[in-house]
């Protein structure tokens, strides 16, 4: 609660000093993105006025025209087709995970699977000639990542070996996207604008569905 | 408590902070540079998975599949650690591409002759609309 209060204090001083930035507040020292989808009103403009504005009858709906320009925006982003591969690739290891694991035990499947997982880091940093130095917090935190990911693979082997319901452990498991955004809203400062956070809301729902 | 619950609970927080973390990561140093210390982390609990049995008592096209599990992995890994470098924010990214069962739903019919019920048929309407409503964002200036 402190913190939205704080996040919101500073928010509304970001809106009146085009520029400034919310850093002192950010705990971890990330820039914050440009989150906010906001025409600015023009100076002298009374909140009744911007109101009686947004509302004109027989005009196109705000809202809508808004989320339109924002998502035709995002279509142009690099950032939403990277979303896009990684939404393909993830599809890729669903269906080679299924294969496999019809004959290999999962917690060996993610053994053997590290080897591949190895392989194409070997042809990345062969490709893109990476030389692999320890460059200050930004390896740290990609080695602890990584330490995350293996940690959470091996929870979800010991969640489905106590013999529990398999569909309920999946879909259990699959709403980490929702601590995602709890933590990358308290930590990041980040701020999904009302569509993305019903968006979130959406993929949370589909998440439950498909998994059943 | 359960203990499939404890676990699962330590599941939701390790792989909710996983995204965070590579927000972070790639906020310092390239996708790349960030994937390769990734792949270092992971690596360093492979000892906790090794197998009792000789993987070679499996048939070869069964490793086949494991090994392509884990390469789709990791470039899906890739991709992510991209789209956050390119300003992607962590809170969209994740969910973005937490969305990859409704393809899976939607090919399954074809690739493993599985069929799709009601429940999942909501959810692909569903996932349509969360990432239409998650890809209204405005291009940050690092794109």
């Amino acid at each position: 609660m402190r913190h939205e209060q704080s996040s919101a204090a500073a928010d509304a001083l970001s809106a009146q000093r085009p520029g400034s930035s919310l850093e002192d507040n950010n705990p971890l020292g990330v820039k914050e993105s440009e989150n906010c989808i906001s025409t600015p009103a023009p100076v002298g403009t009374s909140p009744l006025q911007i109101q009686a504005t947004e509302v004109q009858p027989g005009k196109s709906n705000p809202p809508f025209r808004m989320f339109r320009s924002a998502a035709s925006a995002s279509v142009r982003t690099k950032w939403f087709w990277y979303s896009m591969a990684s939404c393909l690739c993830w599809t890729a290891w669903a269906f080679s995970a299924r294969l496999a694991s019809q004959e290999i035990p999962p917690a060996t499947t993610q053994f053997v699977s590290a080897f591949g997982f190895l392989a194409v880091v070997v042809a990345v940093t062969e490709i893109k000639q990476i030389r692999v130095t320890i460059q200050g917090r930004g390896s740290w935190y990609a080695l602890i990542g990584g330490l995350l990911l293996a940690c959470g693979g091996i929870a979800l082997y010991g969640a489905y070996r106590t013999g529990h319901d398999a569909s309920v452990v999946t879909a259990t498991t699959s709403l980490y996207p929702v601590a995602t955004v709890f933590f990358a809203v308290l930590l990041l400062q980040e701020r999904p604008n009302k569509f993305q956070v019903l968006g979130i809301g959406f993929a949370v729902i589909a998440i439950v569905l498909l998994s059943r | 408590m359960h203990g499939w619950l404890w676990l699962s609970i330590f599941v939701l927080l390790s792989w909710g902070a996983l995204g965070v973390v590579q927000k972070v990561a790639v906020t310092h140093i390239p996708a790349e540079n960030a994937f390769v210390w990734a792949a270092a982390g992971f690596m360093l609990l492979q000892p906790v998975l090794l197998p009792t049995a000789s993987v070679f008592s499996y048939s070869p096209r069964s490793i086949a599949w494991a090994l392509l599990n884990g390469a789709a992995n990791a470039l899906g890994l890739l991709s992510l650690l991209a789209a956050m470098r390119h300003g992607g924010k962590a809170s969209v990214v994740e969910p973005l591409s937490a969305l990859y069962p409704a393809f899976v739903v939607l090919l399954a019919p074809a690739l493993l002759n599985e069929h799709i019920r009601i429940l999942n048929g909501a959810g692909i309407v569903c996932a349509l609309i969360a990432g239409v409503l998650l890809a209204a964002d405005k291009p940050s200036s690092t794109d």
